[in-house]
């Protein structure tokens, strides 16, 4: 397990710490058992309220905490220099609802297929694993709401930085192959999803998300055992998560237990009234404007990030910088990634890496020459291979959902 | 030793052997993935809220379904903005906070929040 003193991405000096001590006095609202907790680093996400405690959950290395029950865990970006692949120790974390899965026994472990089926199905996770063919796709698990805390105006919600994402290879069957042997009757049009979270509250909601029934049988949409060759970690959904490459990770539940074919649209309040998105380009709209048509959260546009350095590094004037990170095109690959070393003023191609499949973090390259000194601000903007480039201008809806701004970096050369 | 004491020594092996294949199931999947039954064991608490009688309200009705990481991470939120949240936990998520006890609570939380909020700029 890494130091977490070292997976610190932001300031994580003393000042932090301190700052936290008064932040919590401040409020008065600590408890009396998380003194010992205090001890532990805090990184600080350059929003208000940013600061973040950095605390090792079970399976996991130290991820930033943002909250404990039901757990909202968030990977360091550091973790994306490292390579193309996400960790599954380091691999963010979110649930909705506070009774989660925490023992599972794959032996009783089964999924059930019913609804508008000629054959219902109750299949136990052995059969699911082996009765099927492999499938494995590289793919990008984002959070919708991931990059929160950037927005401006703020909004209300799961405050994350910009690490609530992560890049796995999924192994796994194809959700067309089992549906097949379900035999969906004439009339399917939706395909609903439930696993084993649950309120505690009886009028809670339970988590549950639909797909249109081509979607779900597109061949690329899968039920994943294998996250990069391991089985899942339990906070990531063992022993079985839905995989849906190039869309949103609201819809890839977890611990994945029901599988239901309908005849109409799903209302239930997770599709109906929550992740809805303006129907606008770039899922934008203007604070406070009223009368927008809102629709459930889908594909993921561009998105890029330099990894190799991070706000308030410094460089030295006249030697040449080697910048590096990582890219993805959402829902289709990525045809190039642009670099700008100067705030946007000259713009240049980078070098792009091996490539993983379209669903997949891409790795890009370049390097400057930086002339005088003082603040720099490098940029990278990330086209897809729809054309679909990265906004200049941030997006704004209230939900704080899909943001893919061109990411600034801000360094000094001295 | 007698065989018949390595009979029994050797049946006593298979038992425990047997017995430890039935307390630990293993499915292969393809890809040399091995599915093991599992159990985790989460922190038990998250952050608390304290300072005032209406602590005990935010700590009797909004740890019912989260711990207090959720409201002290918020951004700067008016009383209003407040107001909306716990309306929408009663209406949307089955919070059973008396409708009464709106005003209160969302004063107390926009306070701590303003604190929290001020504190970390």
């Amino acid at each position: 397990m890494s130091n977490p003193r070292r997976i610190n991405t932001y300031r994580p000096e003393r000042r932090a710490f301190l700052k936290m001590l008064a932040l919590m006095g401040a409020a008065g609202a600590l408890a009396g058992g998380e003194l010992a907790a205090l001890a532990a680093d805090v990184v600080e996400l350059p929003f208000a309220n940013g600061a973040r405690r950095v605390e090792a959950f079970p399976q996991k290395r130290p991820l930033l905490l943002l909250r404990t029950r039901p757990p909202l865990l968030e990977t360091p970006m550091s973790v994306f220099n490292a390579g193309v692949f996400t960790a599954n120790d380091a691999f963010y974390v979110r649930w909705h609802l506070a009774d989660i899965p925490t023992e599972i026994d794959v032996d009783t472990y089964r999924v059930r297929v019913f609804g508008h089926v000629a054959s219902p199905m109750d299949i136990y996770l052995s059969e699911l694993v082996r009765g099927f063919a492999p499938f494995e796709i590289a793919a990008v698990n984002q959070c919708s709401g991931n990059s929160r805390g950037f927005f401006t105006p703020r909004v209300p919600g799961g405050e994350w930085g910009n690490g609530a994402m992560g890049n796995a290879l999924w192994s796994g069957i194809r959700l067309k192959d089992l549906l097949a042997k379900a035999a969906p009757r004439a009339g399917a049009r939706f395909v609903r999803f439930n696993g084993l979270d649950k309120g505690t509250q009886p009028n809670t909601p339970d988590f549950m998300k639909s797909l249109d029934i081509e979607h779900a049988m597109n061949g690329e949409v899968m039920i994943a055992y294998g996250m990069n060759h391991q089985p899942l970690p339990m906070l990531n959904g063992f022993p079985l998560r839905l995989v849906v490459p190039g869309w949103f990770a609201t819809y890839w539940v977890k611990a994945l237990t029901d599988i239901e074919v309908l005849e109409h649209p799903d209302d239930n309040f997770w599709m109906k009234s929550a992740y809805l998105v303006p129907d606008t380009p770039q899922a934008s709209m203007k604070p406070g404007q009223a009368g927008v048509k809102m629709v459930p959260i889908g594909r993921m546009p561009p998105r890029s990030f330099i990894t190799s350095l991070k706000d308030g590094d410094t460089v030295a004037a006249g030697r040449r910088v080697a910048v590096g990170g990582i890219a993805f095109g959402g829902d289709t690959g990525i045809a190039r990634v642009m670099f700008s070393p100067d705030g946007g003023n000259n713009w240049h191609e980078t070098d792009l890496e091996n490539d993983y499949g379209k669903y997949s973090f891409r790795r890009f390259n370049t390097s400057f020459v930086p002339a005088s000194k003082g603040d720099a601000v490098l940029m990278v903007q990330a086209v897809n291979n729809d054309g679909l480039a990265q906004p200049l201008q941030p997006n704004w809806n209230p939900g704080g959902y899909a943001r893919n701004v061109v990411e600034r970096t801000r360094i000094r050369v001295l | 030793m007698k065989p018949a004491t390595a009979i029994l020594l050797c049946l006593w092996g298979a038992a425990i052997a047997l017995a430890g294949c039935v307390r630990h199931p293993a499915i292969k999947a393809p890809g040399a993935i091995v599915l093991r039954s599992q159990r985790i064991t989460l922190p038990a608490h998250g952050r608390q809220f304290s300072g005032g009688p209406q602590a005990s309200v935010a700590n009797t009705y909004c740890l019912m379904c989260h711990s207090g990481g959720m409201v002290m991470t918020q951004p700067p939120l008016t009383l209003a903005q407040w107001q909306a949240e716990l309306h929408k936990m009663i209406a949307a998520y089955g919070c059973p906070l008396p409708g009464g006890n709106i005003a209160e609570l969302a004063q107390f939380i926009a306070q701590s929040n303003q604190n929290l909020t001020a504190s970390a700029r």
